[in-house]
């Protein structure tokens, strides 16, 4: 019995049969699994990253689209409430381990100071409200867009600029020198407890235009100041509008400081020009964000 | 007649073809599906816009991922062409090189030294360390 069961076992060891079939299931599980790895680890953060920063591209075009239906109410002057859409995140890669972006949609109050100095009329402040979106990014940067005071600010780590001008032009008057600023400024008021909204998907803002207030002349004003989050956004802008389209010059006309959270501009006055005027326009939308409206 | 009797490895055949055809199927889907997806290297994605102020010619990064100071740029100005490295001489204020990047805001100004009036600018801005062009743009 020993011999025979000795012989069986032997006969076992020496046996190959199937060994083909395993080692080739081997190699292409392996073959498999490196493909996978390499897709996962190489591809996956690439394409999940080119998602994420198109989709900061389509958030840029639908606060484009924001400042537009705003502008359009601006003009109609009347109560005519548009909804405009805002893509707080993107997806995720089917079939591959990756993580969604998500964002926030908030509407704030008092975010934004302007004051004005002059010597007729001392110190005027107006304090706005902003719409800013931010976004949570897994792969590509984070990165905020803000509608304030009629501009929109694209704002991200170290620093921020000026996406969409506001409505503010300068004029210098060739013959009388007279220098005009005009600047038509929005606030955005909140509706109730409407203000934020953050996940992922597809939010609807609503904006309606609610007053103009009476234009505000300001004569001979010795500074504009501005507070906001976003310093270098409005400088660079103050700088070129007022070198560019105002013909103005920087040292002779005019100078900026800024700091963290400021933007103050300094105006001189020549022998032959005067300090400019300004003639502000404030114009109250109300917004809100979420499902149902108020 | 012994050897058309003979069934041995049959089994193991089959099984081996029908793995290498499965194998070979999945991996033509990935192929097709996958890995012709033309992002096969590190991108950077930043915008940066440029303009001719005078004869000065601006660029701005206007968002995006910062850029090294080792990110070059070739100007052709009517057929004369120009190579710098962002972080040499002062084409950035030494303000914005302090944190070794080119950042959003921050404007870079190249002067060749040529009256630009109606002249075509074509820049090109290449990142060297993934190799890769971020820009080319006549301004």
């Amino acid at each position: 019995m020993k011999k025979v069961n000795k012989r069986k076992i032997k006969k076992l060891h020496d046996s190959d049969e199937g060994v083909v079939g395993i080692v080739v299931a081997v190699l292409i599980i392996g073959l498999f699994i490196t493909i996978i790895t390499t897709v996962q680890t190489i591809y996956v953060p690439n394409w999940m990253e080119q998602k994420e920063a198109e989709h900061m591209e389509t958030v840029a075009n639908q606060f484009s689209m924001l400042k537009f239906a705003i502008d359009t109410q601006l003009i109609a002057g009347k109560s005519m409430p548009i909804s405009t859409s805002i893509e707080l995140g993107s997806k995720e890669m089917p079939f591959f381990l990756s993580n969604k972006a998500f964002g926030s949609l908030e509407i704030l109050s008092d975010e934004f100071v302007l004051s004005v100095f002059s010597d007729s009329n001392g110190t005027s402040n107006y304090t706005f409200g902003t719409i800013k979106y931010t976004s949570k990014n897994s792969y590509f940067l984070d990165q905020s867009y803000i509608y304030e005071g009629g501009a929109i600010i694209m704002d991200q780590y170290k620093g921020n600029v000026m996406a969409i001008s506001p409505s503010l032009s300068v004029e210098l008057d060739p013959y009388s020198y007279d220098i005009n600023i005009e600047f038509n400024a929005v606030n955005i008021s909140r509706v109730k407890d409407k203000v934020s909204v953050s996940g992922y998907g597809t939010y609807p803002i609503r904006t309606e235009f609610s007053k103009s207030y009476p234009p505000v002349i300001i004569t001979g004003i010795n500074s504009l100041s501005i507070d906001t989050q976003y310093p270098n956004a409005w400088e660079i802008f103050f700088n070129q509008t007022f070198t560019e389209s105002g013909d103005l010059v920087y040292g002779t006309h005019f100078s900026i400081n800024k700091n963290s959270n400021s933007v103050k501009i300094n105006f001189f006055s020549g022998t032959d020009w005067d300090k400019p005027n300004l003639n502000l326009k404030i114009y109250d939308v109300k917004a809100q964000v979420g499902p149902g409206w108020i | 007649m012994k050897i058309k009797k003979d069934n041995y490895a049959i089994s193991e055949m089959l099984g081996t073809v029908l793995l290498l055809l499965i194998a070979v199927s999945s991996f033509a889907v990935v192929q097709a599906n996958i890995l012709l997806n033309p992002i096969s290297q590190d991108q950077t994605y930043v915008t940066i816009v440029g303009n001719v102020k005078g004869n000065n010619i601006i660029l701005l990064h206007r968002g995006g991922e910062p850029l090294s100071l080792k990110t070059k740029i070739k100007f052709d100005i009517d057929g004369n062409v120009y190579d710098i490295i962002i972080g040499e001489n002062n084409y950035l204020d030494s303000e914005f090189k302090a944190d070794g990047l080119w950042n959003i805001g921050e404007s870079l100004i190249f002067i060749p030294g040529l009256d630009l009036t109606n002249l075509d600018v074509k820049v090109t801005v290449f990142n060297v360390e993934t190799n890769t062009i971020l820009m080319s743009e006549t301004i």
